[in-house]
């Protein structure tokens, strides 16, 4: 599918401070509809408060941030997701007193309005997505019943049923075992490839962000860093400087 | 207003500051240690000055005595009721939510039955102690002795509880726990015993409190409710787990009530506590991030 | 909004068990009727029960299910008590627009403190007492206004019969109960259960958590009120520390929690059995009755800490013998 050719992500001139700290100073860049953008950065750069901050959860101290056109900052959270902005986060974050098909069915009924599934059909439409996943088979399961993997999976679930345009994905593999990368990556590609759904995605393991996207922003101390292709990227000297200087959090695997 | 009523009031806001100070830290303490909020711990205050007095009266113990009778008394209740009501629950494994509110039951339960014994054992007569009630001069001011002993007490013990929290190995033990269980606990700190003694501790302090209290207030058993809310409030504005900050807040809210009750009226001196504690939170949960749920 | 929307029910919820499909239309239909062959001591002893059903129940339907666990919910018993008295007494209105006018103070308070707290994410344990502080200060400004009989309170002109109170609140009582069916069978109600979870990852899910918490709270507020006013009609008399006592908001919050917060029967369970238990130990000194409650309450939270509907589904499983997975629980 393709994707909505309104969907751009832009920010421009983003700032945001807690209690004194600069978290995020003057970050600007765009996001092209349909592309799979990294957000790569040390601990500590600013990438999920970057995240926080798109979907409402933070107030910019200035900056704006425009979605299709809209203008989101200052909106709240659920406004923004009907926008057409879903996230998951990092620790995996599903309503652990509702079973994986009620994760999901949350998310279609709270998410964007095109779309929006009747009553009667919106527990086929949940197993459905519950299947692209790959997890037709727990849907009546408690969500406290699931491993982490199947956790975040279902989170990633509910974030899909709330028919986004621009999926923020905060580093979905963490904490995932070994086997089950593959098949993540795999599904984030499918989400692109068949949903039409841009994706921006915060991840440590590199090979990974290479490998699957087309464009790359890095962040450093709350600042861009440095944004263009993986090549470009890899060989600008900012950017080895700020990690082989240091013990980074990343692994060139 | 001339000088004299001023210091006055302010003596007199000091003296509960103190007070208010005491209860707050034994608050703190169990609220650190086990992250429950004891709502009864105004009761542990009123058995601690029901202690007194009866020592007082029935055997002519000076309340100087009493108090570490009544805060040794006081630290083995506070053991009995970890031991007997809280470790059980703990053992359950239950959810924060779950784990909140079974403990709010819990103590809510506690406070009935304590006060409800107390009425039925002492009814529900005002007892007051005289004691060292001749006034004392200091400066221009003339002030009961007792009040002047009541805020030495309460700030030597706040004094000796920060130390110990700062310098003993308890203390930093208690402190450990307080700001991380988890980590506390794979170091090698007994978290059950620290639960057993924070608790024990926070009693104490409640019991020392109220053995200070019997002198200068009222006895009776629904005494304790008001100073819980009013221990609470200098949690909140002190921050909590901040020794310096409770101390402060402790002030705080003692001289606030001094001068509220002076300008506006007496029935409003529990008033101007509760409007300090409700302003506090509605202005810090919107500018804050540590009043507000956690987003991460 | 997206209300209208929301109020639609989705997949059938195993909400309340089936035995009582027929068990609580009987029980409703046996008290309508009760007042022809009842005794005048069970007419009010049932009234008191059914203040405490809705009172219960009420509490839940805000702080059960979003989790915001509130001291002073008892604030809104007082505003209705005395918006039913200033209207009957000084204004002279007829009771009707007593009712009507408790209901509406309620509404508005709640409209108002909602605005002043629901709209941040304030931490539970900061809400809860400054409910608690609401409840104070109001009863304090009410004892020190002459014009609504400052301390003394108001004495006002009786029912003209019991059994105004006994179907009022009755119906009150099964209104609250149905209307916390009907929200757990809603998606409304599926909104309130993520906000209970993780109320940031609701926001982002999409749910407006402002609008669901100010709706609830509105709701609970003006159901609190309502039976404020009859309560205060039948007897006939409030003064501030009767109609702000905390033992109102205190009992609200151990009947729900007793029973089992956030379900929809667990509220009455609790609210029934609190006052059966008031009853029965009444005779003796009032003291002693208070012990045994706390005591009885300290056991069953200890052996059951997740309330009496809990003590239910686990004798339930243990009956059928249930081999699937234990129902999951909110996770820390």
């Amino acid at each position: 599918m393709k994707a909505d050719q309104n969907a751009v992500l832009e920010v421009e001139g983003l700032d945001v401070h807690f209690g004194g700290v600069q978290a995020l100073r003057k970050l600007s860049f765009r996001v092209a509809p349909g592309k799979i953008v990294g957000v790569m950065g040390p601990n500590g750069a600013g990438k999920t408060t970057l995240f926080n901050l798109v979907t409402g959860v933070y107030r910019p101290s200035s900056g704006k941030i425009v979605f299709g056109g809209t203008q989101l900052q200052g909106l709240s959270p659920a406004r923004i997701c009907r926008a057409g902005i879903g996230r998951t986060f990092q620790s995996g974050r599903p309503f652990a007193n509702l079973t994986a098909l009620e994760n999901v069915l949350v998310g279609l009924y709270y998410g964007a309005d095109a779309q929006r599934p009747r009553a009667a059909h919106a527990k086929r439409r949940g197993q459905e997505i519950l299947a692209f996943v790959g997890l037709a088979k727990l849907g009546d399961r408690p969500v406290s019943s699931l491993n982490l993997t199947e956790r975040k999976i279902v989170e990633l679930a509910r974030a899909l049923a709330t028919r986004p345009k621009i999926l923020l994905l905060d580093e979905p593999l963490a904490g995932l075992n070994p086997l089950d990368l593959e098949p993540a990556i795999r599904i984030v590609r499918r989400i692109r490839d068949e949903l039409g759904i841009t994706v921006m995605w915060i991840e440590h393991i590199m090979k990974v962000l290479m490998e699957t996207c087309e464009h790359l922003i890095v962040l450093h101390h709350g600042e861009k860093l440095a944004e263009g292709s993986p090549a470009d990227v890899a060989s600008d000297a900012a950017v080895s400087d700020a990690y082989f200087g240091k013990k980074g959090a990343f692994r060139l695997e | 207003m001339d000088l004299t009523t001023f210091l006055q009031l302010l003596l007199f806001g000091i003296v509960w500051g103190g007070l208010y100070t005491l209860i707050a830290t034994g608050l703190n303490v169990i609220y650190g240690v086990m992250k429950i909020l004891n709502i009864a711990h105004g009761e542990l205050m009123m058995l601690g000055a029901y202690m007194t007095f009866w020592m007082f009266t029935l055997w002519n113990v000076s309340p100087l005595i009493g108090l570490p009778l009544a805060a040794v008394a006081m630290f083995l209740f506070g053991i009995v009721i970890q031991k007997l009501l809280i470790e059980p629950l703990v053992a359950r494994n239950l959810s924060m939510g779950e784990f909140e509110n079974a403990t709010l039951i819990v103590f809510f339960a506690v406070l009935l039955i304590l006060q409800n014994v107390a009425l039925l054992l002492w009814s529900a007569d005002y007892r007051v102690i005289s004691y060292a009630a001749e006034p004392v001069n200091v400066g221009p001011l003339s002030v009961a002795g007792n009040r002047l002993i009541v805020v030495f007490v309460a700030l030597l013990v706040s004094a000796m509880m920060f130390i110990a929290l700062q310098y003993s190995m308890l203390g930093k033990a208690i402190r450990a726990v307080s700001q991380d269980m988890t980590t506390a606990r794979l170091m090698g700190v007994n978290v059950k015993r620290i639960g057993l003694i924070g608790f024990g501790i926070g009693s104490a302090l409640a019991g020392i409190a109220g053995n200070l209290a019997s002198t200068i207030y009222v006895i009776t058993p629904t005494v304790g409710l008001l100073f819980t809310v009013k221990a609470f409030t200098v949690m909140v504005v002190g921050g909590l787990g901040s020794q310096g900050g409770t101390l402060l807040a402790g002030l705080l809210l003692g001289i606030l009530e001094s001068f509220a009750s002076y300008f506006i009226g007496a029935e409003y001196k529990d008033f101007s506590g509760y409007v300090l504690l409700i302003g506090f939170i509605v202005w810090k949960s919107r500018t804050s991030s540590a009043f507000v749920s956690e987003i991460k | 909004m997206e209300i209208p929307y929301l109020l639609r029910f989705r997949e059938r919820d195993k909400v309340i068990g089936t035995p009582m499909k027929w068990f609580i239309p009987a029980t409703v239909v046996t008290l309508i009727l009760l007042p022809a062959w009842g005794s005048a001591y069970a007419v009010s002893f049932l009234v008191s029960t059914f203040m405490y059903v809705a009172l219960a129940g009420s509490w839940n339907l805000f702080s059960g299910m979003t989790g915001y666990a509130s001291l002073g919910q008892g604030l809104f018993f007082g505003i209705g008590a005395y918006a039913f008295a200033v209207s009957t007494v000084l204004l002279s209105w007829p009771p009707v627009a007593g009712i009507v006018l408790a209901a509406l103070v309620s509404g508005i308070g709640a409209v108002f403190l909602g605005f002043v707290l629901l709209t941040t994410r304030i931490r539970v344990a900061y809400f809860a007492i400054v409910m608690l502080g609401f409840n104070e200060i109001t009863k304090t400004v009410v004892a020190n206004i002459k014009a609504i009989g400052s301390s003394s309170g108001l004495t006002i002109p009786p029912l003209p019969s019991n059994l105004i109170a006994y179907y009022f609140l009755l119906g009150l009582a099964v209104a609250v109960t149905a209307i916390s069916y009907l929200i757990k069978r809603s998606q409304w109600g599926l909104g309130l259960k993520a906000i209970l979870a993780d109320e940031v990852a609701a926001e982002v899910t999409g749910v407006g958590t402002v609008s669901h918490k100010m709706v609830m709270f509105i709701l609970s507020a003006i159901l609190t009120g309502l039976t404020g006013s009859m309560i205060a009609w039948y007897w006939s008399y409030i003064d501030p520390y009767m109609a702000f006592d905390l033992g109102v908001s205190f009992d609200m919050v151990v009947m729900a929690i007793f029973g089992g917060v956030g379900t929809v029967m667990g509220p009455v369970l609790g609210a029934v059995i609190m006052s059966v238990v008031k009853e029965a130990l009444s005779t003796s000194i009032p003291q002693f009755h208070t012990i045994i409650f706390g005591a009885l309450v300290l056991a069953l939270i200890m052996w059951c800490p997740g309330g009496l509907m809990q003590a239910v589904d686990v004798l339930r499983r243990r009956l059928k013998r249930d081999a699937g997975p234990v129902v999951g629980r909110v996770e820390r």
